[in-house]
């Protein structure tokens, strides 16, 4: 062992991720190596400096925000207890805002919440199954049928599901990767959401919406009283032509 | 029932353990309380809504901070303005080994507690103004103890990807203490590194995995 080797090392070394013989080697030239030896020190030192320097205790507004999440099962959020005042009546006007729109949702409001569920990228509740195992993993998790993409092209592969929603609406989603670049589905019931805006597109008599939000592209399309949705940052026209193949 | 009730207990408990060291993560992250304060929040609720996707008898401690990056990385990541401090370092030679034995004579007390004070507020200080990736590598593996193998599923990476990160980020940081020491005259303004260190350095970290496949064929 020579400095050169031990300094390649000396990181791996520190944090214990070299082989048994290696860390042997390394302890070695250690002891016999001034420089080495205080490089290493001051190394650990600078961890030990960073570690402490980091160490935080969460305020205990947040402790409560987050003991709150935990006994609704994570299903609501909690109030930002430490915003200022003036903030929190920010947030709270907002809300309202929003709220007021819920009826007749402008297409603009589905595509956001669409970007917002593709962008998230949350973690799938099932990966590594095949995507007709997928239909019937929604049964009994979402009250209507999913019937998933089958995009059916070469290059693009089934890559999760999980429950999500949108708007006030649960929906199903599933994750494919087309082309390298992943593409979020989501199936979810019309009911009374109605949409309006966006740019309208027909393909083979049927009519398809899209629109954009933060790079990402959406379209959607209305079949029976269900929506049937895709956002990706692939090109809108090939969004619609994979719904329109898929559907 | 009873069992299950246990299971939601002690999931729960687990969580709520990690509360300092994720608040202090979304801290270093975020660079901003509120933002943090954010981020933690919803890491536990996404931690609640999806607990069906932990295994029990794995890692808690990983997943929840897989679910903190993730959260990070997807919605709270905005532009990149560390980026001249990378260019800066990248085109300087590397001068990691500068801050040694000279440094060290000084710093080397554990009961200088003015110096080791200065030290760790400036430390903290780098770490922050690190670009997100190396901040983020840094982060996992120097002050939260994560392995480059738990690092790497965390954040989806190759495990040399990680390594890298690290390697770059700990490097900045060792730059900005030479400068640090320089200015507080610990030690003097680094000369031209001796060639044989400059050798050593300029090379990135060689992948454990080349080295363990070079042993075998040796040995």
């Amino acid at each position: 062992m020579n400095c050169a080797t031990s300094r390649k090392f000396i990181d791996a070394y520190m944090d214990g991720e070299l082989e048994p013989g290696m860390m042997l080697e390394m302890e070695g030239h250690m002891a016999a190596c001034a420089d080495c030896s205080a490089l290493h020190l001051l190394k650990r030192r600078m961890q030990r400096a960073l570690r402490e320097g980091c160490a935080m205790e969460a305020p205990a507004a947040l402790r409560q925000s987050v003991r709150a999440i935990a006994a609704s099962g994570g299903r609501r959020r909690w109030t930002m207890v430490a915003l200022p005042a003036a903030a929190a009546a920010a947030v709270l006007v907002g809300v309202l805002f929003v709220g007021s729109l819920a009826p007749s949702d402008t297409v603009d409001a589905v595509v956001e919440d669409m970007v917002a569920r593709h962008a998230r990228a949350l973690p799938m509740e099932i990966a590594d199954a095949r995507e007709d195992a997928a239909a019937s993993w929604f049964q009994g998790k979402i009250d209507f049928p999913v019937r998933p993409l089958s995009p059916g092209l070469k290059n693009a592969s089934f890559e999760g599901a999980r429950v999500s929603n949108v708007r006030d609406q649960q929906a199903a989603q599933m994750t494919y990767l087309v082309d390298g670049r992943r593409v979020t589905f989501l199936v979810f019931p019309a009911a009374d959401l109605t949409i309006r805006g966006g740019d309208v597109r027909t393909v083979n008599g049927r009519e398809y919406l899209t629109g954009r939000r933060n790079g990402y592209n959406v379209a959607l399309t209305r079949e029976g009283d269900m929506i049937y949705a895709v956002s990706s940052d692939l090109s809108a026209n090939r969004l619609v032509s994979l719904l329109a193949r898929g559907r | 029932m009873r069992r299950n009730r246990q299971h939601e207990a002690e999931f729960e408990q687990g969580c709520m353990e990690h509360l300092d060291s994720l608040y202090a993560t979304a801290m270093k992250l975020t660079r901003n309380r509120t933002e943090a304060d954010e981020l933690v929040q919803d890491t536990y609720l996404r931690a609640f809504r999806f607990r069906s996707s932990f295994a029990p008898g794995t890692n808690l401690r990983a997943w929840l901070f897989r679910i903190l990056t993730n959260t990070f990385i997807n919605d709270y990541r905005r532009a990149r303005h560390a980026r001249n401090y990378v260019e800066r370092a990248a085109a300087e030679p590397l001068y990691d080994e500068v801050l040694n034995r000279h440094a060290l004579e000084y710093a080397g007390n554990p009961e200088n507690h003015v110096f080791n004070a200065c030290f760790q507020k400036e430390l903290t200080a780098a770490l922050e103004e690190l670009p997100e990736e190396f901040r983020m590598a840094v982060l996992l593996c120097d002050v939260q103890g994560f392995s480059y193998k738990e690092i790497a599923e965390m954040l989806e990476l190759p495990m040399g990807t990680v390594m890298s990160r690290l390697h770059r980020g700990r490097r900045l940081l060792q730059a900005r203490l030479v400068d640090w020491a320089v200015e507080e005259g610990i030690r003097p303004a680094p000369s031209i590194p001796p060639a044989c260190e400059d050798a050593a350095q300029s090379e990135p970290p060689v992948p454990l995995d080349d080295f363990r496949r070079k042993k075998e064929i040796r040995g």
